[in-house]
């Protein structure tokens, strides 16, 4: 699994690509949101790690560029900004986490494990839907050929 | 003259952020040259953003004092209080040459 992480501190790149090295996560490091654009443009990241204080795009300009571009990509905030109300709001709008910094090593493992988690649950669900929607069509095809696809 | 060792600050560091310890508190020395450099620039927008970066990742590599000082300087910075801002800096050198790292849990045994 691999994961982004965004953030202007060196000090917040290196500890958190550290602990989830540790944990087997391949890791890569983006100190602006330009640079993180082109590392979410190769298509490998499954989950972005986003600081919003950062000096010409902010974490939350980011946000909405991913949700556009890459909206599989699983998102955790990990802020200095403690604004429930701006959590809330990107939570509701996607968003898997929303940390303050500063963060426990053990809160941040937790918080990506959980987010890995409810991701692959979502794509599996959804590959499920899209998987026994198209064989139902099929079969409804196949068993009144030539009849209209809204008839049972 | 010995530093006196009642003057000593233990640490008690995550034995898996060993390797990265020492370059974190490498970055707090760089970090009081360039404050001060801004000061004389007035450049408060710098200070703040270096307060505003430690206070998000002292306590993280286990330096709880290090978050309170950003968090001091990055007020500090906004008020363009610049003889607090002074005396934060000498208190942060300080506190890093009395800093004695301990490579174990808190919870655990010395």
């Amino acid at each position: 699994m691999s994961i982004l992480v965004v953030d202007d501190s060196t000090d917040v790149r290196v500890l958190a690509t550290e602990v989830l090295s540790r944990k087997g996560y391949t890791c890569y490091e983006a100190s602006s949101g330009a640079e993180a654009l082109e590392v979410l443009a190769t298509g490998t990241i499954e989950l972005a790690l986003l600081d919003i204080v950062m000096p010409n795009m902010t974490g939350l300009t980011l946000f909405e560029r991913l949700r556009e571009s890459h909206p599989d990509v699983a998102v955790v905030f990990n802020t200095g900004v403690d604004d429930l109300r701006l959590a809330v709001d990107h939570l509701k709008k996607g968003a898997y986490d929303y940390l303050v910094k500063p963060i426990s090593r053990e809160r941040l493992e937790r918080a990506v494990e959980d987010a890995l988690d409810r991701r692959r649950n979502l794509l599996e669900g959804r590959n499920r839907w899209r998987s026994s929607s198209s064989e139902s069509s099929a079969r409804k095809t196949r068993s009144r050929p030539g009849a209209p696809s809204w008839m049972p | 003259m010995a530093a006196d060792p009642r003057d000593r600050i233990i640490i008690h560091v995550d034995p898996e952020l060993s390797a990265i310890v020492p370059g974190f508190m490498d970055r707090r020395i760089d970090d009081v040259d360039s404050m001060r450099a801004a000061i004389q620039r007035r450049d408060f927008a710098l200070i703040r953003n270096l307060g505003h970066q430690m206070k998000g990742a002292g306590s993280s590599y286990g330096f709880d004092g290090i978050t309170e000082t950003g968090q001091s300087l990055e007020t500090a910075a906004a008020a363009e209080d610049v003889p607090r801002i002074r005396e934060l800096l000498a208190g942060l050198v300080s506190y890093l040459k009395r800093v004695d790292l301990v490579y174990s849990d808190p919870g655990e045994p010395a």
